[in-house]
């Protein structure tokens, strides 16, 4: 690890002082994971793209305040994922979402067992497109981004109770949606 | 329930498997300032100017400070002559900052040094005779006085050459 921040602190400083070649490998670096949060925050990958951009231009022009207080990534991710919010309240979206309690009903566990759910990475992903747009946000945020849910009820400005409830819920539609499709393959 | 973030958390890479478009790094470049470097040569070269030029300043401030130790005039009873001779003292300390000022000036223009030496010889001969009678007559009114006024001719002098030839 020390290595590894060592490298990246050359990056840093000298993208400091403008060195765009410097600017370029730092963006290399972390631009597929971070494009990659936009992607699940938006679930759009044009507005993922303006979003990254605009995070990007950002984070290089305000880069002498970046004090080594954090790592790097940490403290772009926040930059990115600023930026992700203030574009989805550009476009109304609740952060809250709660109006959606009925989207799924309370589905008893009609004697399945979840050992016998099979999961792959992109049934999981694409179940993930489909959750609404708070459960989403806060699902991705704590087990993709590793927020625990006080961050996450400070990154998005809600309660610590609704983010927890928010992420139970989109877990469970989750599994609800792997569960059917189970079942129609089945 | 545990099942699924334990599979998430061991397939993660997997998840970031989108991405963004390859012109996108250009975008980003063509809107990021670039400091133009001759700005920066020039911020490097005045800032070795400010620095040099606060070393010498606190430099001759410690060498004054120094060389003319500040006088105790505690043993004057009298409270109207003390505050004289304080002027006094700050008056011969200014003229000894300004005096190094000009000292450094004449290593530029060595002309210089003929020209307002002999002027400032003759200051300095009349200021030395006046410290003599202070000393010899006690502590005189006048005689303070006329050495403060020696003083403010000697700095009038030298400031009028230093703002002129700004060295």
């Amino acid at each position: 690890m020390g290595t590894k921040t060592d490298i990246h602190k050359k990056l840093i400083e000298a993208s400091k002082k403008g060195d765009n070649k410097a600017r370029r490998q730092l963006y290399e670096l972390y631009a597929r994971a971070m494009f990659n949060i936009c992607c699940r925050m938006t679930n759009n990958r044009e507005d993922a793209e303006d979003i990254l951009q605009e995070a990007f231009i950002q984070a290089f022009s305000k880069l002498d305040t970046f004090r080594y207080e954090s790592t790097f990534g940490a403290w772009l991710k926040r930059i990115v994922i600023n930026n992700c919010i203030n574009a989805l309240q550009k476009r109304k979206v609740d952060l809250m979402l709660t109006d959606n309690l009925h989207f799924y009903g309370e589905r008893s566990d009609d004697n399945f067992d979840e050992k016998n759910l099979p999961l792959t990475t992109s049934d999981i992903r694409s179940a993930m497109e489909q959750l609404p747009d708070g459960g989403r946000i806060v699902f991705s945020l704590y087990l993709l981004e590793g927020y625990d849910h006080v961050e996450i009820s400070q990154i998005l400005g809600i309660t610590e109770s609704t983010s927890k409830s928010q992420y139970m819920r989109a877990k469970r539609k989750i599994q609800d949606i792997l569960k059917e499709k189970y079942y129609e393959e089945a | 329930m545990k099942k699924l973030e334990n599979f998430i958390h061991e397939h993660r890479d997997e998840f970031d498997a989108k991405l963004p478009s390859p012109e996108l790094w250009s975008q980003i470049e063509s809107k990021l300032d670039t400091p133009k470097k001759s700005i920066s040569i020039i911020w490097k070269i005045s800032s070795a100017v400010a620095a040099v030029l606060v070393i010498a300043m606190i430099s001759t401030f410690m060498l004054v400070s120094n060389n003319t130790p500040k006088t105790e005039y505690t043993n004057v009873s009298d409270p109207e002559i003390r505050q004289l001779l304080e002027t006094e003292a700050y008056y011969a300390r200014e003229v000894s900052v300004q005096l190094e000022e000009i000292n450094r000036c004449y290593k530029i223009y060595p002309s210089l040094k003929d020209d307002i030496e002999m002027d400032l010889n003759e200051l300095d001969n009349m200021y030395n005779a006046l410290k003599d009678d202070l000393n010899d007559n006690f502590y005189n009114r006048e005689v303070i006085e006329a050495m403060i006024q020696n003083n403010r001719t000697k700095l009038k002098m030298v400031n009028r050459v230093l703002t002129q030839i700004q060295c």
